[in-house]
């Protein structure tokens, strides 16, 4: 077989099934029921509510202290369906390769997004493959499609109340520090790993620990806290009141984004979630969050209100001064995800 | 977050409440910084909340991109126009400044060769990338960059780098303000930065000669308000002068072999700063043996004319204090970071884009 990709590899002839069969496959552990060489599958078993979300990842640079392209991808199909209380079981994998990728890169991602999904128990069940000529994507592209079932909620930004109070499952900034140093060559330590984890369990466990009184999850990916707070903020129509004093940043990602001039609020995590939770509720939902691996620095982080100004987000300073945050203006950090 | 001792509430909340007595009884002041990141410092943590109401802190010319006259970035795009063109490099927030002829940026979406660079050693590789042409280095900024673009200048450069230089230095350039009879500011916050460059002796005139106080200060919360501080008790006690809030990085006397770099390449000269005119010494032209860098030479160009300041924009009443973002009719509606119309909305240190990025509530 050659050693990087040909457009012949995306033909549907010969080429294309040995990239099937030696490297795709394998990698996926297929069953005979769902084979990800299939373009469609038949899912039998899946129970409604059914719970569904579909992205595309284009991260440069592809491999990071603490994931890689393919890890990314799987997590962050699997955190959108937790986000909305759902068990994330299938998933459909789009690749979009440029002519010359390495093979073994592409054998590596592969491996990747088999490793995630086998442990996160997830299965792909469908797929395709392209490949365009080189120049036309920036190595390769993912495109997801997760499916699961609804096993707590309603949640959302609707669910939100005045009087809720706001956790965080752990640190922030962790994953755009870590992408920035890795594709600026910025030589700061290695110690800058990002985040990128699937928080399915983690989610189920304070679901169960606060039942009902779990209103809202979301991850806070692009854009950091500042876009995400200020969308639920938004939706809700209610007003988020942050205290910048409590929020957890590891001190070495605090430390890089210092020395950059960097806010940490507008950078982005992978493996975090923001939750929404009655007062009533919060010890029962630390402890769960603090029981998880995922979820030890959990803190809670501030409280909404019903507010003079709907829909905006006001940050107590460390300083015990208080302004608006406002959305992130520009992107500052180009495909991180 | 992590604790930051200069970030440290009780100390903020010990150097408000010293303020506050401070200033008790005194008249209306208005205090100004000359200085981008104390701006967007100040706007970062709210730091205004904690001044007593008779104290304001308005910022001065203190951003080198919003002061960089129209006329050099006209001529910048100039020199990345000509045929056959040179490779242009500068800063990334100088590409973005809106001029009556367009932008930086938009030069380039026309097919211009504009880099972005992180410093002038960049400048220099990429002279040195690309031996068979031209580059020209768009250098701006206060004696902070001028100093290590003097000590570049000094050294062995490759024979096809350019530069076009539109340093301003701000000691210079405070003095031309406080000069003004009609000025209505009370005391001057110095810049961290710059005064590690020219140390605090270099603005002995503010006392001396004009009976202002003055105070330089570092960047955390708790630099500023004791810079603040000091000002408010220099005008209490009636006893101006140029207090160091910043020990523990400026001297009064400065960097002297930074001075000496300066001293040896550049002469100084009146300078247009954007809308605000002509500046007395606030200039740094390139001495004779060193003007064979000179892009302008090179070229035998002249800078071209360009308007400061578009209808409508109130960069320059904004940058002399005389007037605040909010009281802008273009502020947040036709003017925005996403598409600035003036340059104090652009960059890092723009007055117009720190409040635009950190509004304060109206209902604190």
């Amino acid at each position: 077989m050659s050693e990087t990709i040909r457009l012949a590899h995306g033909l549907g002839g010969r080429l294309s099934q040995e990239l099937l069969d030696q490297v795709i496959v394998p990698a996926l552990s297929a069953t005979p029921d769902h084979a990800p060489t299939l373009d469609a599958a038949v899912l039998l078993d899946l129970e409604g509510p059914v719970v569904v979300s579909t992205d595309s990842f284009t991260v440069t640079p592809r491999f990071f202290p603490g994931g890689d392209i393919g890890k990314l991808a799987v997590c962050g199909t699997i955190n959108d369906l937790a986000m909305m209380g759902g068990e994330p079981r299938y998933f459909t994998l789009s690749l979009i390769l440029e002519e010359g990728l390495p093979l073994e890169e592409l054998r590596r991602i592969m491996n990747s997004i088999g490793e995630t999904a086998r442990r996160a128990g997830v299965q792909v069940v469908t797929g395709d493959t392209k490949v365009v000529e080189k120049g036309a994507v920036d190595g390769l592209y993912l495109n997801t499609t997760g499916l699961g079932t609804r096993r707590f909620g309603p949640v959302g930004p609707e669910q939100i109340r005045a009087g809720d109070v706001i956790l965080i499952s752990g640190t922030i900034a962790d994953h755009g520090a870590a992408i920035l140093n890795a594709r600026e060559k910025l030589g700061f330590s290695q110690t800058l790993e990002s985040d990128c984890a699937p928080l399915w369990e983690l989610a189920a466990a304070v679901a169960k620990a606060a039942g009902s009184h779990l209103h809202a999850l979301r991850d806070p990916t692009r854009g950091g806290l500042s876009a995400t707070l200020n969308e639920l903020a938004r939706d809700s129509g209610l007003e988020l009141v942050i205290e910048e004093a409590a929020l957890p940043i590891r001190p070495e990602v605090a430390a890089f984004l210092e020395i950059l001039g960097l806010d940490p609020l507008p950078i982005a995590n992978e493996g975090k979630c923001l939750l929404w939770v009655a007062a009533e509720a919060v010890p029962a939902s630390l402890q769960a969050l603090r029981q998880h691996p995922l979820g030890r620095q959990a803190a809670i982080i501030g409280r909404v209100e019903k507010g003079a100004k709907r829909g905006r987000v006001i940050l107590e300073t460390q300083i015990g001064t208080r302004r608006v945050l406002e959305m992130p203006l520009e992107p500052g950090l180009p495909r991180i995800c | 977050m992590a604790e930051i001792p200069y970030r440290s509430k009780e100390l903020v909340s010990e150097l408000a409440h010293a303020l506050q007595e401070a200033a008790q009884g005194l008249p209306p002041l208005s205090l100004m910084h000359v200085c981008g990141t104390h701006e967007h410092e100040i706007s970062r943590h709210a730091l205004r909340q904690l001044l007593p109401k008779n104290v304001k802190v308005v910022a001065g010319p203190g951003c080198p991109v919003c002061i960089t006259p129209a006329s050099a970035i006209a001529t910048a795009i100039k020199f990345a126009t000509l045929n056959p063109p040179p490779i242009l490099c500068t800063y990334g927030d100088i590409v973005r400044v809106p001029i009556g002829r367009g932008s930086l940026w938009q030069t380039k979406s026309r097919g211009a060769e504009v880099r972005v660079i992180y410093g002038p050693r960049d400048a220099v590789r990429m002279a040195e990338e690309n031996p068979d042409r031209p580059v020209v280095f768009f250098s701006i900024g206060f004696e902070t960059t001028a100093a290590p673009v003097a000590s570049l200048l000094a050294a062995a450069l490759p024979k096809n780098f350019l530069i076009y230089c539109c340093h301003r230095y701000v000691p210079a350039a405070v003095e031309a303000l406080a000069a003004d009879a009609e000025s209505p500011i009370s005391g001057y916050l110095l810049p961290g930065h710059a005064s590690v460059i020219s140390g605090y002796q270099a603005y002995a005139f503010l006392p001396e000669r004009y009976q202002k106080p003055a105070a330089v200060a570092g960047f955390e919360p708790v630099d500023i308000l004791a810079g603040i501080l000091s000002l408010v008790r220099q005008i209490q006690q009636r006893r101006p002068t140029v207090a160091n809030c910043y020990p523990r990085a400026v001297k009064p006397e400065g960097n002297r072999q930074a001075q000496q770099i300066l001293e040896q390449v550049f002469d100084r000269s009146d300078a247009a700063w954007r809308g605000i005119g002509i500046l007395p010494g606030t200039g740094l032209e390139l001495r004779e043996p060193f003007r064979r860098w000179s892009a302008l030479a090179h070229y035998g160009l002249e800078e071209e004319a360009e308007d400061d300041i578009l209808p409508g924009c109130s960069c320059h009443l904004i940058m002399t204090g005389r007037r605040q973002p909010s009281e802008c009719g273009l502020f947040g509606k036709a003017c925005t970071p996403e598409n600035p119309k003036g340059p104090c909305m652009v960059g890092g240190e723009g007055t117009c884009r720190a409040h635009y990025l950190y509004p304060e509530p109206e209902d604190v």
